[in-house]
């Protein structure tokens, strides 16, 4: 990915010292240490910090497909890796606040082992219980074409890579639930074909309308709180002990997926977009309905099963997302009803 | 890549639903893995919701025809009230269907 512009003194310091190889930039890493502690402490809300989120992407890059001119050996820079715990930490403290909100008053049986079907039921509870604002149904009555490219330029910044974050549970799982997100990824991933890996079939979207469907070439344009909702994701799936918080995250972003992607497609066949250009949606309503009965159940249920101490992830991974896909939808319902553009910058024409 | 059906590199064109299992055999590790194995697929019934059928079998129209599928494992809509049946597209929620718990 190219590297971005930077949004502030935590990103520009990352990227001088990324500029250098890790054992010249000893000076570098320092003020990046410190400048860092220094603005966490004093962030106001680390969830729509702009200096703040696209930092802890870029960092969180360097294990994806990496950064433009970016030597490979920053990955696991020690150095690097405490900055973004720095950082990871104010950032988690925050997702639980948000997420304990959006949990409301569900109740849990206490003290006894829940089967999967009960964790399954729990999930699925939740997600009936999203009640946040709808950017479906606006995106299927009333938006633009440009708001439609808005649209898909947020999704953008995770769709390009759908699927990545959760793959890194994979080795960190047993038996059922293993077995559940391995058949789940697969699907995502096109079963072996690779023009029918979920990703592409967002970029053939993308190209349809005119947009440049490189990955990160949006990033520069997208605000603070849809890096988060994808910073949510790096967060749960690199950290082993968030393995129950990246469970409970896939469960409920298929759970909530289907419908809204039929409302999707149908915002863009009313400007009149071919099958072509909606596959990646239509793709959606059908996986996503296997999908969300073997999230819930074998999944998260079985990894509930299997170690009944993770149920307290599953849920804070399932709330947290609810939490931050309420504010990006939010964002956008505030800034499309106020008749203003939901990104920084206006969206560059495809090169 | 260990003999089970969801494994399996290929589908045998025709090969019928060997087995019909309860809830999550597939995935169900308490399942004895000869009963696992000598099933070439299984349906698992969703409380609630959809059939879910994976490993080998075929989909096809009452003359046989096969019907068009895009994925090894499928939801098949059990509600009726699918815009995409015979699969499922979750609007099981939104009518709120409700099934009997299936016998144990």
């Amino acid at each position: 990915m190219r590297i971005p512009d930077t949004r502030g003194p935590i990103s520009s310091a990352l990227f001088a010292a990324l500029a250098k190889a890790p054992a010249t930039a000893k000076a570098e890493l320092d003020r990046l240490h410190r400048v860092a502690a220094e603005r966490v402490a004093a962030s106001g809300d680390i969830l729509t910090d702009e200096d703040i989120q696209l930092s802890l992407f870029c960092l969180y890059e360097l294990h994806y497909s990496g950064l433009d001119g970016v030597t490979d050996s920053w990955e696991w820079e020690p150095e690097l890796i405490r900055v973004r715990r720095l950082i990871e930490e104010p950032f988690e403290d925050a997702l639980r606040a948000a997420a304990h909100q959006a949990a409301g008053d569900v109740e849990l049986p206490a003290g006894i082992a829940m089967t999967s079907d009960a964790v399954a039921d729990v999930l699925f509870g939740l997600a009936a219980a999203d009640t946040g604002p709808s950017v479906s149904r606006f995106v299927a009555r009333k938006a633009s074409l440009q708001q439609l490219k808005e649209f898909l330029v947020h999704k953008s910044v995770y769709q390009l890579k759908e699927a990545d974050p959760h793959t890194w549970a994979i080795p960190r799982l047993q038996g059922r639930a293993k077995a559940a997100l391995v058949e789940i990824q697969a699907d995502e991933y096109g079963g072996g074909r690779p023009e029918r890996m979920h990703s592409a079939l967002f970029a053939r979207t993308m190209r349809g309308l005119g947009l440049d469907d490189s990955y990160g070439a949006y990033v520069d344009t997208v605000p603070a709180i849809s890096l988060a909702s994808v910073n949510l994701m790096s967060l749960c799936g690199l950290n082993r002990r968030l393995r129950g918080a990246i469970a409970g995250h896939l469960a409920i972003y298929e759970m909530t997926s289907s419908q809204p992607n039929r409302f999707y497609g149908n915002g863009f066949r009313r400007h009149g977009f071919a099958a072509e250009i909606t596959h990646y949606f239509d793709e959606h309503v059908e996986a996503d309905a296997v999908h969300e009965q073997i999230a819930g159940r074998d999944l998260a249920g079985g990894l509930v099963e299997a170690e009944p101490k993770l149920l307290a992830d599953v849920l804070f991974g399932a709330t947290a997302v609810m939490a931050i896909d309420s504010l990006v939808s939010a964002h956008l319902m505030a800034s499309w009803e106020a008749g203003e553009t939901s990104l920084r910058t206006a969206v560059p024409a495809a090169a | 890549m260990t003999g089970r059906s969801l494994a399996r590199p290929s589908e045998k064109p025709g090969a019928p639903i060997a087995a019909v299992q309860g809830i999550n055999p597939g995935h169900d590790g308490t399942v004895p893995a000869e009963t696992q194995d000598s099933a070439a697929g299984s349906i698992v019934v969703c409380p609630d919701g959809p059939l879910i059928v994976r490993g080998d079998f075929e989909l096809v129209t009452p003359s046989g025809d096969p019907v068009p599928r895009e994925r090894r494992t499928v939801a098949l809509c059990r509600c009726g009230a699918s815009a995409i049946k015979p699969y499922c597209d979750g609007t099981h929620k939104m009518i709120r269907f409700r099934t009997e718990p299936p016998a144990g």
